[in-house]
């Protein structure tokens, strides 16, 4: 995987430069968002969960070891954040409801979400992260297994699973 | 090739790779059969959904602002709630002689910022802001 900060840049993070800073938000944001946005189905969400992540990879900064890939390490960090955010999310709403209103609702499912994406975001967690890294972003099985700390064998058949449900889903009416 | 060799075929091919071929030997059945043909097509949509969504555009912090404060889908919800509070307030008026904007302020949760009041008000103008939880309320006195 290529990396998207060279040595020098990740000196300047490390001393808390503020430019250094700037770029690397910038650097990240996109496709930060997008991976976000495919996992929790809400950019504000997915907004949420990049800014938590770049601060989680600030903080952690000084125990990265220069010589591992960053890009890598942060996709990580947000895998892990969209997990938490999850958990979260569920938590908050179960609070808000009575015990019928949970036993009644199923999964949780955006409005304005496009079918796909109302496809991807009732697939199982870590399915679901296979999915979007494999298919969405176009990371190979080596990478997603690097990023997921599973096995490639694992990841193999959680695409395929992934992929199988999704078109049993978009096809279950013919 | 039956209706089932060929779904299993096109299925196999969209988990392998998230794409389609129709081979010669497929086409001669899926040509003539309709269910084949809506199974081919809708793997094909999916297929394409998947790789339009890949390139989704991240919108702007602006236009996600502007996005969740949209008046629509609210403004029915806000305008029958002015409503209804302008009939509240207009019955109040109308069915107890001697109410007013004062003692209205009085019996509830209303705050005055002008009280040179006197008597009763000839109009009560009601509104909202559209991101304002606040409900205005000016009395129009003649």
């Amino acid at each position: 995987m290529s990396d998207i900060i060279t040595k020098p840049e990740l000196a300047a993070l490390k001393e808390g430069d503020p430019d250094a800073v700037s770029r690397l938000w910038q650097e990240l944001r996109e496709p930060s968002l997008r991976l976000a946005y495919y996992y929790t189905s809400s950019w504000d969400d997915a907004e949420d969960v990049f800014q938590i992540s770049i601060l989680k990879a600030l903080d952690h900064l000084a125990q990265f070891d220069d010589n591992r890939n960053f890009a890598a390490w942060f996709r990580r960090i947000l895998v892990n954040t969209c997990y938490d955010w999850r958990k979260e999310a569920w938590r908050r709403l179960r609070s808000m409801l009575s015990d019928v209103q949970w036993r009644q609702l199923s999964a949780p499912e955006g409005g304005s979400v496009t079918d796909i994406q109302g496809h991807i975001a009732k697939l199982p967690r870590r399915m679901r992260m296979v999915f979007i890294l494999r298919d969405m972003e176009g990371q190979s099985v080596r990478e997603i297994a690097e990023i997921l700390a599973i096995s490639e064998d694992t990841v193999r058949v959680l695409s395929m699973q992934a992929r199988r449900k999704i078109r049993e889903a978009a096809t279950e009416d013919i | 090739m039956t209706c089932s060799e060929i779904k299993q075929a096109l299925a196999k091919q969209f988990d392998d790779s998230l794409a389609l071929t129709i081979t010669p030997e497929m086409a001669g059945h899926v040509e003539g059969c309709e269910a084949c043909e809506a199974y081919a097509q809708r793997l094909a949509l999916l297929s394409r959904q998947i790789v339009a969504h890949r390139s989704i555009p991240v919108p702007s912090r602006s236009r996600r602002r502007k996005a969740r404060h949209s008046p629509r889908g609210h403004w029915g919800l806000r305008f029958g709630a002015a409503l209804a509070l302008g009939l509240l307030l207009v019955t109040a008026f109308v069915w107890r002689p001697g109410s007013s904007p004062l003692n209205l302020a009085a019996e509830s949760n209303l705050v005055l910022t002008d009280t040179h009041l006197d008597g009763e008000p000839a109009q009560t103008i009601i509104y909202q802001l559209p991101e304002d939880q606040n409900t205005t309320i000016v009395w129009v006195y003649r």
